[in-house]
Order: C-alpha cells, then structure tokens, then sequence
C-alpha cells in the first residue's frame, strides 16, 4: 500500500492545519510534520539513501514548504507539494555532490559506487539491512531523473498519473523513464525476482 | 502493441480499470515472454516497495522545529566570498578616498610643477617632453661635461 498520513476522526484536515501554522501556531505546523515525515522519508532516502544528508534534505524540504505555506492554495494534494519540494532538493544535493566529487576526487570517480550508507536502525535485521544496501546501491546507480521515477513510481508506490505530477514531466516520460531504469536494475536486483538472465 | 512495464505494473497494482485489466489478462494469458515480464515487474515493485524507509528516525519533527526557531547556519564559503567582497568594497572606497584627497592637496600647491590631474592624484612627476629635456640637461649633460 501507498504511504499515506494515518487517517484519524479526530485530527484536523492539512487545510485547517495548514490555515493554523499561517496564523502562527506551531504545534498545527508539527502536526503536519509527523503526518508527512514517512512520505517525505521514503522519497528522500530512496534519492540519498540513510545519512545526515537524507536527515538535512528532509528538513530542508519541511522548512521550504514552511516558507512557502502562504503560497500554497491548495492546488495539489499536500503530499505531492512536499514530494516535490523533496525530489527538487534531492537532485540539488546530487548536483552538489556530483560538483564536489569532480572538484576534489576527479572525474573518473563520478560513476563509481558509493559506500554502503551508515544504517543506525539497529532494530532492522541484518537481512533486512543488507537487502536494503544492495538496492540502495543499485538504485544510486541509477541517473537521477530515472531514480526518481524508481523511488516515487516503486517505492513510495504512486500513480504514474501522481508521479508525474509529482515530477512536472508528462506521464509518458514516467512511463519512458521507468522502464530503462527497470532495464538498468534487472541485474542488481535478482534477488527480488530469481532472473540472473 | 507491445505492452509497457509501467503498464504491467499498473496491473500489478490494480490501477487499471476493469475493462483494462481484462484486456491485459487475454495478452498474458497467451504470451508467456510477457507474463514472464509481469512476474518479474511485481517482484520488483513488491522487494522495491518493502525497503520505503518509514522515518529519519527519532526526533524528526524536534529537529524541524528547531531550525525553524534559529536561523540557518551560512553556507562557509558563501560567506566567506561575501566576506572577501565587503572588504574589497572598503579598499576601494578608502582608495579613492586616499587619492582624492591627494589629487586635491596637489591641486592646491602652488608649487606642484604642472603635470595632470592623474599625476597630481598620483603623486607623480610630470610627464611632458619639456620636463623631460629639463630632467636631462640637468642631470645627463653634468655627467657628460665630466
């Protein structure tokens, strides 16, 4: 199932919350946060994989949309304005990295494989862990517009109508975009479906 | 019509509609390279999908809330650079001010032997061909006397 806020007859709409946070009460604005913190998570940490950058870019994104929340009408659905606030500050961090990495380490090393990111949830177990590793490299491996379509089409699980809301792009290029990054993970990703072929 | 994987995996996840997904079951049924295709897209979706992480982890929303309550840290070297172009600004400003208060001193000295105003603002000597003739029948032509 898609990542969705918990439904509760008792919590406040994201309008009336988001109306409170204008009006200055943070508490309305901390709501907001817990109920899309697993929606941005999964977008930020499928684009970074787990580390202080994950933790910087996701509070990034809620400061953006923080500041922004007088521009924000209403027009989307609010999960698909944080995604997209995540998505654009996720391929920021990757232009910075890809930057630094050309300035300091060369240009030979853009295309090697990161290191394993740190995984500090230890209650996770180590098959888990290691699963999640393999397809965090393999998704790494991935150009960034393709690996957003990975992350928001497989693994946040929506639409290709809402990924390509999500992306600003026309759902055809989701369609296009993911199946070469589907070509391109077939391999690495093996284990998932037994085809070493 | 070959089918897309973003289709197949629209019908792994029943977001086709009814006639749709009956139209994709009659081509699975009779083409096993593409129900081949559809195993391996579900698997996909269903591995990619379990490792969504659920949170940052604890105190997110603390740590939220607490950038928005200080402000955020200059990026160093934004800052520097920004420090570097106030400075520059300073010397400028303090140049010109240094120059032009020559320019005006010299201006103002009877003495001062006639050069422009660049020269007087410089503090240099004057560069004109008579000055230059002056310059070396004083000093050029007691040498060659000797």
């Amino acid at each position: 199932m898609p990542l969705q806020p918990l439904p509760s007859p008792i919590s406040p709409s994201d309008e009336v919350l988001c109306e409170q946070v204008r009006m200055g009460n943070p508490d309305a604005f901390r709501a907001l946060v817990e109920r899309y913190e697993a929606q941005v998570a999964a977008t930020v940490i499928g684009m970074l994989g787990r580390g202080p950058d994950a933790d910087d870019v996701g509070q990034e994104t809620f400061v953006r949309f923080y500041e922004s929340i007088d521009r924000f009408r209403g027009e989307a659905a609010l999960g698909t304005y944080l995604t997209r606030i995540a998505i654009n500050q996720c391929l920021k961090t990757i232009r910075r990295r890809r930057s630094w990495t050309r300035r300091f380490i060369g240009e030979a090393q853009l295309d090697a494989p990161l290191p394993d990111p740190p995984a500090p949830d230890t209650t996770v177990d180590l098959d888990n862990r290691e699963r999640d590793a393999l397809v965090h490299r393999a998704v790494q491996a991935l150009p960034p517009k393709h690996r957003a379509v990975v992350v928001l089409r497989m693994i946040r699980e929506l639409s290709t109508n809402e990924t390509a809301e999500a992306l600003g792009v026309p759902p055809g290029t989701v369609m296009s975009r993911l199946s070469r990054a589907l070509a391109q993970l077939r391999e690495p990703l093996a284990l998932f479906h037994g085809d070493l072929s | 019509m070959s089918v897309s994987l973003d289709r197949l995996l629209s019908h792994h996840r029943g977001e086709l509609s009814d006639a749709e997904a009956e139209a994709l079951r009659q081509r699975l049924a009779s083409d096993p390279a593409l129900r081949a295709d559809a195993a391996r897209v579900a698997s996909m979706a269903d591995g990619l999908a379990e490792t969504a992480a659920p949170s940052f982890g604890p105190y997110f929303s603390d740590r939220v809330m607490a950038r928005l309550r200080t402000p955020p840290e200059a990026d160093p070297v934004v800052a520097f650079g920004d420090a570097l172009r106030r400075l520059f600004v300073r010397v400028a400003l303090a140049s010109a001010v240094v120059v032009a208060g020559f320019a005006i001193a010299a201006e103002r000295d009877d003495d001062f032997y006639g050069g422009s105003f660049v020269e007087a603002a410089l503090g240099l000597p004057p560069a004109a061909a008579e000055t230059f003739i002056a310059f070396e029948a004083e000093t050029l032509v007691p040498l060659q006397a000797q």
